[in-house]
């Protein structure tokens, strides 16, 4: 009766992108997972290990916990039909690992669609623009509220555009740094492979992973750029740092790996760690 | 309210019976902890900032949706076979587009889910690709059945005049207690004894006599307890907010006074009949020992059905 749309499973060769030698298997555990994560957006690396273990709590206590990769590909060999997958990044500040599920069919700001009314989607579009085409990645609270009166949709004032921008801090669209925004690593997870297609002249790339870069360093005899935790994991025992294009001396501060162990011992809470910014470009 | 059933509650805590049941509940409350704190310690070698996934061109027309074999786990070699014949058989147009409109739709029901919202048949055909509107009973079956299947949600129809839907979790209580709270510790256990209270009581409870049961197990309104830091704040606030209680001003009370009901998720989520089999597995007894809420858990059960 079915039009052909469930079928067996195959086997991992048959299957694109799948690196596990497994077939996927679902269970209650993997799709408590999925509706938690969902409800969440976002989550770091210790919260999805956290919540991992929470599933496997509430419906399979007897089961060894999976590996979380493996647990991950499992999911996504499974979801790949669906053309969503859980997809993992790393936070452009400090290199914390991150992750979303994500639609991999659209290519719009579709996720933030059902959230956020007309002139609010519109806003956030204007200050992806700014961000986008900043030297720093960032953009001023000033300059996005200056365009308040380009907006599509029901008009808005520069006040509550403000309450706009903070509901997309909030919900971690955005980041807010002393009065000016860049993108959160949700919006970059999500949305990469639209920004690139939508603004292929200005997007910025990184010189080691060849991602999406909003905040980074940039050489300043050739102009490459790079991931601050990209610099971090590629001059991390140079003697001497040097730009991996033009060979001359990197003039920034290499900031440090990320850590997760280290993490840890420290208690974990995000706002106890000295987080690297540099605005030097 | 059943003024026979509220005493009930009570007496079972009781005298000699309040030992054995803090005890019961303290116990019950060890795994919660536990569960927080056990959170795995392995650090696997993962990259950062990994190179791109090169963005799927062609479209997955041939491999469409693989459920079956993945539900019952079989093992890889088994199924491959009869994939290649079924792939062979999936490739006509017609149901490329049906799948296409499958994925779509499952999408839309996704970000409703995510937004708790309900949804229409009518908001549902907009999905669809037109010219597929006439296969909109396939479309939707399968839609449903995928997300059942991969994410353990259940659309619901709320109401078939007006053809809407809600999407709940099959899976009994969402909550995980990540957003509220001292960190790392789930709240699970302190809704369940909430709903629990509350349903013992007659579905609403004082909130004089709530705070009187918690105390009695242990918790009380104003003091640090050392899982649930202030639990009235979770309890009168998040929870609310979440959507598993509700804290109803009891209309011209001077000073004002709150009953304690289920919130809608609750009602969504869980049921009668599970709450009262975990409030008769912690007091050591059989559901039908309590034989009103009995009576009215297995009415809800019927009517769910």
């Amino acid at each position: 009766a079915t039009s052909g749309v469930f079928s067996a499973v195959g086997a991992p060769s048959n299957m694109q992108g799948s690196s596990s030698g497994r077939a996927g298997v679902m269970t209650d555990v993997h799709r408590r997972f999925l509706q938690l994560l969902m409800t969440h957006g976002v989550l770091e690396e210790w919260e999805v290990r956290r919540l991992q273990n929470h599933c496997y709590k509430v419906h399979d206590c007897n089961a060894t916990v999976d590996k979380l990769e493996d647990f991950i590909n499992n999911i996504n060999s499974v979801l790949e039909s669906l053309y969503i997958e859980i997809k993992k990044g790393i936070t452009e500040d400090d290199g914390r690992p991150i992750y979303a599920l994500v639609n991999l069919a659209t290519t719009s700001v579709s996720k933030m669609a059902t959230d956020f009314a007309e002139s609010e989607l519109d806003l956030f579009r204007k200050a992806l623009e700014l961000i986008i085409d900043s030297e720093t990645g960032f953009a001023s609270s000033t300059n996005i509220l200056n365009l308040v009166d380009q907006l599509k949709g029901k008009k808005m004032r520069k006040k509550e555009a403000e309450q706009v921008l903070q509901k997309f801090v909030q919900s971690k669209w955005l980041i807010e740094k002393e009065g000016e925004f860049t993108l959160h690593g949700r919006a970059i997870l999500e949305m990469e492979q639209f920004i690139r297609e939508t603004y292929p002249d200005t997007v910025k790339i990184c010189n080691i992973c060849h991602s999406l870069l909003i905040q980074g360093q940039s050489c300043e005899t050739c102009g490459i750029r790079m991931h601050l935790p990209c610099v971090a994991k590629y001059f991390q025992s140079a003697s001497e740092p040097r730009c991996p294009h033009c060979n001359d001396y990197w003039p920034h501060e290499i900031p440090e790996v990320f850590n997760p162990e280290k993490e840890r011992e420290a208690g974990g809470s995000k706002s106890s760690r000295k987080s690297l910014r540099t605005r030097q470009h | 309210m059943d003024h026979m059933q509220n005493n009930q509650t009570c007496n079972l805590l009781n005298g000699s019976e309040v030992q054995s049941e803090a005890g019961d509940l303290d116990s019950a409350q060890i795994p919660v902890a536990e569960e927080a704190e056990a959170t795995t310690t392995t650090s696997t070698e993962m990259s950062g900032g990994e190179a791109p996934r090169s963005p799927r061109s062609s479209p997955r027309s041939s491999c469409p949706l693989a459920v079956t074999g993945c539900i019952s786990g079989k093992p890889s070699d088994e199924t491959s076979g009869n994939q290649t014949e079924e792939r062979k058989e999936a490739e006509s147009p017609l149901n490329d587009e049906i799948n296409t409109n499958v994925v779509r739709l499952v999408e839309f029901l996704l970000l409703k889910y995510q937004r708790k919202e309900l949804t229409t048949k009518a908001e549902m055909l907009d999905c669809i690709n037109r010219d597929y509107q006439e296969c909109y009973p396939v479309i939707f079956s399968e839609a449903s059945e995928c997300i059942k299947l991969f994410f353990g949600i259940d659309m619901m129809e709320v109401d078939p005049a007006a053809r809407s839907y809600t999407l709940v979790t099959a899976l009994g209580i969402t909550y995980d207690g990540m957003h509220h709270g001292p960190q790392g510790m789930p709240n699970t256990g302190l809704i369940i004894m909430s709903l629990c209270i509350i349903f013992m009581e007659g579905n609403c409870v004082s909130e004089e006599k709530f705070w009187e049961v918690l105390n009695k197990l242990g918790l009380c309104a104003g003091c640090k307890h050392f899982i649930y830091d202030e639990p009235r704040k979770l309890i009168t606030e998040d929870f609310v907010q979440e959507g598993y209680l509700e804290y109803r001003l009891v209309p011209d009370s001077d000073p004002p006074r709150h009953n304690f009901l289920w919130g809608p998720r609750a009602h969504a989520e869980t049921t009668k009949m599970k709450v009262l089999e975990f409030f008769a597995g912690i007091t050591k007894k059989d559901p039908s020992s309590y034989p009103t809420r009995y009576a009215e858990a297995l009415r809800d059960e019927g009517e769910r059905a």
